[in-house]
């Protein structure tokens, strides 16, 4: 039986998402019995599902190391390094935010929190893994859908309720952009199946395929910056985040991104006929696209966030502005380390930046989400005065992740903007001069912003006395990023081999 | 010796981990005494260091051999005597390392460095009873960053160093200043950070057209390795002069030089006093030392080109308008603030002559300048800590309450005057000097910097020492004379003050090797800059008025 041989040997490349899913399924099944129909659980039931979800998140994850890396594509998965990398960074960024969610949640609803964060993460995965169109449009909805309920699960106010549906118009809306682009590569090709793409791509000739071919890209790269949080498709992001619950925000602020930029490094490079993400860079056109998106997101996102007053929306904006200087290393590619092989890449510094950004981003809402309590969440920046006297050590490690996302030393996030700007100023041409120049000055101009959260717990005092109930895991959550933030700093190769090596450049 | 440099650049960054660690058990007399253990451990160090280097340095001149081993090419502008290597970051041809090493001036610099942080602890021992182990930790901190600095030979280490000042030096003021604190730290941080990534852009771009020659050296970042390759490779002139005037836009703002000097007499004011001191004596000096070390040999012919005149007329005017604007002033704190002003200018205007003279002068003028205004201001600390003001208005006559104050005081402004036998004179002398020979209209119109600087430090002393006693309201009982402890945190200073105006040798010794290979380096530049120089005469005087 060839064909149940095949889907055997398939399956066998996915099998930290198997198990990612079968928890999820467990989860949803089982979790309506262990609550009463008046809605109310026994208490402490959100302890057991986190320690099931992190049991499943921690065997994914040695799956995940004892998975090989050489083999070739099966069916619709190609678990190449690029995929592998991706996935660790998910699994990871996973159990951080399995620790807030522990906190946040409530009895009644935590399984089905649990499974839906569960869910988001087997998505990503797919979308990296997957050689298909088809596949990574499914990751993508996969990473939608229960995001969609996850949002709507944390807080239960009119805020809440807004923001959710805010979100799904938008991302319903973005999906069909996408869609329409994958099908018009299809349309124009033939085929679904990434490396048969890549191939007939080669032979496209200049014309109106090739017309239609960049239109195609033009519209997934709009639907995909939706995802990226990408000036002008950022709109949701400041309602959103202030809407949910701050777990939901940590989850926001990185995961689609992730997603968003795997896709667009899925879907670009086969689109141009090149097989290794080393050798690609964008066409002149998309470049010029790109280059301008990232120049007026960056911008817009740091000069919005001046004016904040809400830390949730001024974190938004923050988001936005880092979506931005990744699309710089997006923009720039490797073009420069087309010609010297061992030069500096825009995608291996934006590979170095999400996991750096990540563990940045999650710290900062984990430990905001520590610094407050269900009554009295944090919501604007005075909710944060005199945090330094309340809470010293919360407020120590908020700065560390704080600074880190400013791109101060000693983080990892001067690293990761060290890398980007130097792949940017080394590509040589006028534009991507320009880039980095904008991003040096944005660095300025964040700074002011991050220096206002930073002031407000340090230099003004306490208003109220807030007696904050014992978040321990959200706390955790913050002291592993913050520890992080500062150790990747100080040891930043392995990080940047990985990140080398999933774009394909291969280091001396 | 490479031990011992790390541990003097581990012990403050451990003290201060501990203080922090311990911060809700630690009361504020332990905290200051373990910041106190730690200062005095890395001052110890420093000092060991120092020593070892100077006697290694005399061998080396008795035997004509190299000191120490050195993996450093003879070519090299830039010759750290001790070194440690370790590859941080290899990011394609990038390549960022732990580059640790000292010559002379850097060792000096630390010492410097170590001392006035332990002076700075010992004069915040009563006035800092909010978080106190925050507070050191914080200015432990700031020493960690400050030697930092003057250990690294990398390109990028040094920029980390650079900025990483920025964050404690910003808690010290926007927590433990004045009422106008917080403004203060945040206008320092943004000008001083826009300022340094604009070098860092310079200084990415220079890394980046090396990378680009296939002659290019294997490791880019490190600076005796780069200057040594463009030594051989000079960038063209028109780049040149781009690059250096952005590599020099944070190094301007930070020492800083005129048009750029407008935070620094808030975040004086504002800051505390060990703030104060640490500022004065170490940070301002990070620009000056950054020219020294990487706008000097890595742009020989734009320094001599744009440096020389343009930098030359600033630091020119900046000591005319410091000086000016100090004796405007009626609070003591500003008045040493805008000294400082006029202080760096010499200090500048030494660098930029480009020749030995000069920039020996400069070199001693940083540490002349770290000791001196870094005891003014402890004194001015001491006299707000009694009577918790500033004005000068409103005191007159101290010497009879303070005796022991007042003879610091004049002291410590003999020595900021450059009265001769005392080190101000010899660093400013041998500045004003060496800007004679490359420039004497500018050398003439520093001169009266000397004289104002007089005026202004000698009517500071005069109404607030000497006349009849009027003591600002403090209270009931009488206020008390130095005690111990302060006169431990600002003896050491005054002695050395005196030990380097007397006997500049050793020191001069020490810093001379490292000097000659820049100035060397700076001669083969041929000097029809120095032409133009009588052309831009009107507009000296026309600014300067």
């Amino acid at each position: 039986m060839p064909a149940f041989q095949d889907l055997n040997q398939a399956a066998g490349l996915i099998i930290p998402e198997i198990i990612l899913i079968a928890t999820v399924c467990i989860m949803f099944l089982a979790a309506p019995f262990l609550v009463s129909e008046t809605g109310k659980a026994s208490a402490g039931l959100r302890h057991r599902w986190g320690v099931l979800t992190s049991l499943s998140l921690l065997c994914a994850l040695w799956a995940w190391l004892k998975a090989p890396l050489d083999v070739a594509a099966i069916g619709p998965f190609q678990p190449d390094e690029f995929a592998w990398y991706i996935r660790g960074m998910t699994l990871i960024a996973g159990l951080l935010l399995t620790l807030i969610l522990w906190d946040q949640t409530e009895d009644s609803i935590a399984a089905e929190s649990f499974a839906c964060l569960l869910a988001i993460l087997a998505g990503v995965n797919f979308v990296a893994l997957s050689n298909d169109l088809v596949g990574i449009f499914l990751g993508l909805e996969m990473v939608s859908i229960p995001t969609y309920i996850l949002l709507y699960l944390g807080r239960q106010d009119w805020m809440s309720r807004e923001a959710t549906i805010k979100y799904f118009l938008l991302s319903i809306f973005s999906s069909a952009f996408v869609l329409f682009g994958l099908s018009w590569v299809f349309g124009l090709t033939g085929t679904t199946n990434l490396s048969l793409l890549t191939q007939r791509a080669v032979s496209a000739q200049p014309g109106f395929e090739h017309a239609m071919l960049s239109a195609a890209l033009i519209m997934i790269l709009a639907g995909l910056s939706f995802r990226l949080t990408a000036v002008p498709f950022h709109y949701y992001a400041p309602d959103v985040f202030q809407g949910v619950a701050p777990s939901s925000s940590a989850m926001l602020s990185f995961l689609p991104k992730v997603v968003g930029f795997v896709a667009l490094l899925q879907v670009f490079p086969a689109c141009m006929g090149v097989t290794k993400l080393a050798a690609w860079s964008p066409a002149d056109s998309t470049r010029f696209l790109v280059s301008l998106i990232a120049i007026i997101t960056m911008t817009f996102g740091n000069v919005m966030a001046l004016r904040q007053k809400n830390v949730l929306r001024l974190l938004a904006w923050s988001s936005i502005s880092h979506g931005g200087y990744m699309l710089v290393g997006f923009a720039v590619a490797s073009s420069f380390g087309a010609t010297i092989p061992d030069a500096a890449s825009g995608l291996a510094a934006l590979m170095f930046y999400l996991p750096v950004y990540g563990i940045m981003s999650i710290g900062v809402f984990a430990l905001l989400s520590a610094a407050g309590t269900r009554q009295k969440p944090i919501r604007s920046l005075e909710d944060l005065h005199g945090l330094s006297q309340t809470h010293p050590a919360t407020a120590l490690m908020l700065s560390v992740c704080v600074f880190g996302l400013s791109g101060l030393p000693p983080t990892g996030g001067f690293l990761a903007k060290l890398n980007l700007f130097v792949a940017a100023w080394s590509e040589n041409t006028e534009m991507s001069r320009t880039l980095a120049m904008t991003l040096a000055l944005n660095a300025v101009i964040a700074a002011a912003y991050y220096l206002r959260i930073i002031g407000v717990m340090y230099f003004e005092k306490s208003r109220t006395v807030v007696d904050a109930e014992p978040r321990s895991t959200s706390v955790l959550a913050g002291a592993i990023c913050s520890i992080a933030t500062v150790m990747v700093f100080l040891k930043p190769q392995w990080l940047w081999d990985a990140a080398a090596a999933a774009v394909g450049l291969m280091m001396s | 010796m490479q031990a011992l440099l790390f541990i003097t650049l581990a012990i403050p960054t451990v003290t201060a981990v501990l203080l922090m660690l311990f911060r809700s058990s630690l009361a504020t007399a332990n905290a200051r005494w373990v910041a106190v253990c730690g200062g005095s451990l890395a001052l110890l160090c420093s000092v060991f260091l120092l020593a070892r280097y100077h006697s290694a340095g005399a061998m080396s001149l008795e035997s004509g051999m190299k000191p120490l081993t050195s993996t450093v090419s003879p070519d090299s502008v830039l010759q750290p005597k001790v070194e440690y290597v370790h590859t941080w970051l290899k990011s394609g041809r990038m390549q960022l390392d732990l580059y640790f090493g000292v010559d002379g001036i850097s060792v000096a610099m630390i010492a410097l460095t170590t001392l006035l942080t332990v002076s700075a602890i010992l004069i915040s021992w009563e006035s800092i009873q909010d978080r106190a182990a925050e507070f050191y930790a914080a200015l432990l901190l700031l020493e960690t960053g400050l030697v930092g600095v003057f250990c690294s030979f990398d390109l990028i280490l040094f920029y980390v160093f650079f900025e990483m000042t920025l964050i404690p030096l910003f808690f010290l003021i926007a927590v433990w200043g004045g009422k106008e604190r917080k403004w203060a730290a945040v206008k320092f941080f943004l000008y001083t950070l826009a300022g340094s990534l604009v070098t860092l852009s310079g200084l990415i771009y220079v890394v980046l057209y090396a990378s680009v020659d296939p002659t290019g050296p294997a490791n880019l970042t490190s600076l005796p390795a780069l200057s040594a390759w463009l030594k051989a490779h000079p960038i063209p002139a028109q780049l040149q002069t781009t690059l250096f005037i952005a590599v020099s836009m944070g190094f301007l703002i930070k020492v800083p030089v005129f048009p750029f000097h407008t935070w620094l007499p808030l975040a004086h004011v504002e800051a505390p006093t060990a703030g104060s001191i640490v500022l004065a004596g170490v940070l301002l000096k990070l620009g000056s030392y950054g020219f020294l070390r990487i706008c000097l040999p890595l742009f020989p012919e734009a320094s001599v080109a744009i440096g020389l005149p343009v930098i030359g007329l600033l630091s020119v005017i900046g000591i005319i308008y410091g000086s000016l604007c100090a004796l405007a002033q009626t609070d003591i704190k500003k008045l040493v603030a805008y000294s400082s002003v006029a202080h760096l200018g010499f200090c500048m205007l030494g660098l930029f002559a480009l020749n030995t003279e000069g920039i020996t002068g400069s070199v001693l003028q940083m540490i002349n300048h770290g000791l001196s205004t870094g005891a003014l201001f402890i004194i001015v600390g001491m006299i707000y800590e009694r009577y918790h003001t500033r004005e000068m208005s409103e005191m007159s006559g101290l010497a009879t309450r303070l005796p022991r104050i007042a003879v610091f005081m004049v002291f410590i402004s003999m020595s900021s005057i450059g009265l001769p036998g005392l080190n101000g004179f010899v660093g400013e002398f041998l500045s004003l000097a060496g800007m004679f020979r490359a420039n004497p209209v500018y050398s003439a119109l520093g001169t009266t910097g000397v004289i104002l600087g007089a005026w202004y430090l000698l009517t500071a002393v005069q109404k607030v020492f000497f006349g009849t006693l009027v003591e600002p309201h403090h209270g009931d009982h009488d206020v008390d004379d130095m005690n111990p402890r302060e006169f431990l945190a600002i003896a050491p200073l005054a002695i050395l003050c005196l030990w380097i105006g007397v006997k500049p040798g050793p020191l001069l010794d020490m810093i001379r090797p490292d000097i000659k290979a820049v100035v060397d380096h700076l001669e083969k530049v041929p000097r029809n800059a120095a032409e133009g120089a009588p052309s831009e005469t009107p507009a000296v005087e026309a600014s300067a008025e």
